[in-house]
């Protein structure tokens, strides 16, 4: 077992008149294995569960951490169009609530619900990235919940 | 024009052979509304974010409890028109948002209980309830506790670019909603829309 230490801070100057906004959080999460350590992938990649699965489905609980890292998955480089490669996270059905959508320089951290254990009709959970445009470069990492 | 800065550090010494000091940041240009609340979590559910009143925003949620029971889950929850066959069978236009577990409401359809469960999935249009339904047309709408996608125990926190309203994807337009199995946790929700509306 080990620690995860996620802090998490919003800042702002401008968003209210005469309020400035200054939030931070930190939590102290006890993480184990299956565990990924930050990594990269391409939105088209197979990483051992199938295209775009980051997260197969089970009956675990995860803490995810996913980065859109603003570059095509074509060669690592070119740009990728602020408006039209985005990319959508839910789960491996990737059928519905996709609530999630990242475009390129955005992060998200949190924590991912159990799934049913049970495949293919649903509440499978697990995590599925699904390009919007081009395929894109994505970071990501995920720890089990201890 | 209003500028939000989210940064998110991971950080552990304790988990590889090397240590995880990750920072990245972000500068968000956020026009539209700001909503900062709290919003007590129940056993039958609260919808704290309804899609159709926002643009895409950037959602931070923490639950504030301090009790190991109360876990927050995050869910997005659907109504749907539907008609009852005389068994479990029920048709609706898409049984796209719908999946085998979902939690069925319906007020007061008589033979439709709250606390019924799709059973399975049958088609593009037929889903089965978890026990026979009595024959008729429902005259309201069902409802589903759609998607438990997120998990918040106490103290835990998320932090996520939601899509809300979008024209270009409708079907993922997705309200955001909290339930608890155990007691009233505290959600803390802020909301930060991107463009103005």
């Amino acid at each position: 077992m080990a620690t995860l230490t996620p802090t998490l801070t919003l800042a702002s100057t401008d968003i209210f008149a005469g309020q400035p906004l200054n939030l931070s959080v930190t939590d102290t999460l006890a993480v184990s294995a299956p565990m990924t350590d930050i990594s990269r992938m391409n939105t088209n990649d197979n990483i051992g569960n199938g295209v775009g699965i980051i997260i197969p489905e089970g009956t675990d609980s995860y803490y995810v951490y996913i980065k859109h890292t603003g570059v095509l998955a074509s060669n690592g480089t070119t740009a990728a169009s602020v408006g039209n490669d985005f990319i959508l996270l839910g789960d491996v059905d990737a059928t519905a609530g996709m609530k999630i959508r990242l475009h390129p320089g955005e992060f998200t951290f949190f924590p991912l619900n159990v799934g049913d254990g049970s495949a293919g009709s649903g509440g499978d959970m697990g995590l599925k990235v699904v390009k919007g445009g081009a395929d894109v470069q994505i970071n990501y990492g995920f720890w089990k919940r201890s | 024009m209003a500028t939000l800065t989210p940064t998110l550090t991971l950080a552990s010494s304790d988990m590889n052979g090397d240590v995880l000091n990750l920072s990245v940041t972000d500068t968000l240009t956020v026009l539209g509304q700001v909503t900062t609340k709290q919003v007590v979590a129940t056993s039958a559910g609260v919808v704290f974010a309804t899609a159709a009143n926002y643009s895409k925003s950037y959602v931070y949620l923490k639950n504030h409890s301090t009790v190991t029971a109360e876990i927050i889950t995050i869910e997005a929850p659907s109504v749907i028109s539907a008609d009852l066959t005389n068994d479990a069978t029920v048709t609706v236009a898409s049984t796209r948002k719908l999946s085998r577990g979902m939690t069925v409401s319906s007020g007061s359809v008589t033979g439709v209980n709250d606390g019924q469960t799709i059973a399975s999935i049958t088609n593009a249009t037929e889903f089965e309830l978890s026990a026979v339904a009595d024959g008729g047309t429902i005259t309201t709408d069902l409802t589903y506790n759609t998607d438990e996608y997120m998990k918040l125990g106490p103290g835990e926190f998320a932090f996520f670019p939601w899509i809300a309203t979008d024209a270009t994807t409708t079907d993922q337009d997705v309200s955001l909603a909290c339930i608890t199995a155990s007691g009233s946790p505290v959600l803390e929700v802020r909301i930060y829309q991107e463009a103005a509306a």
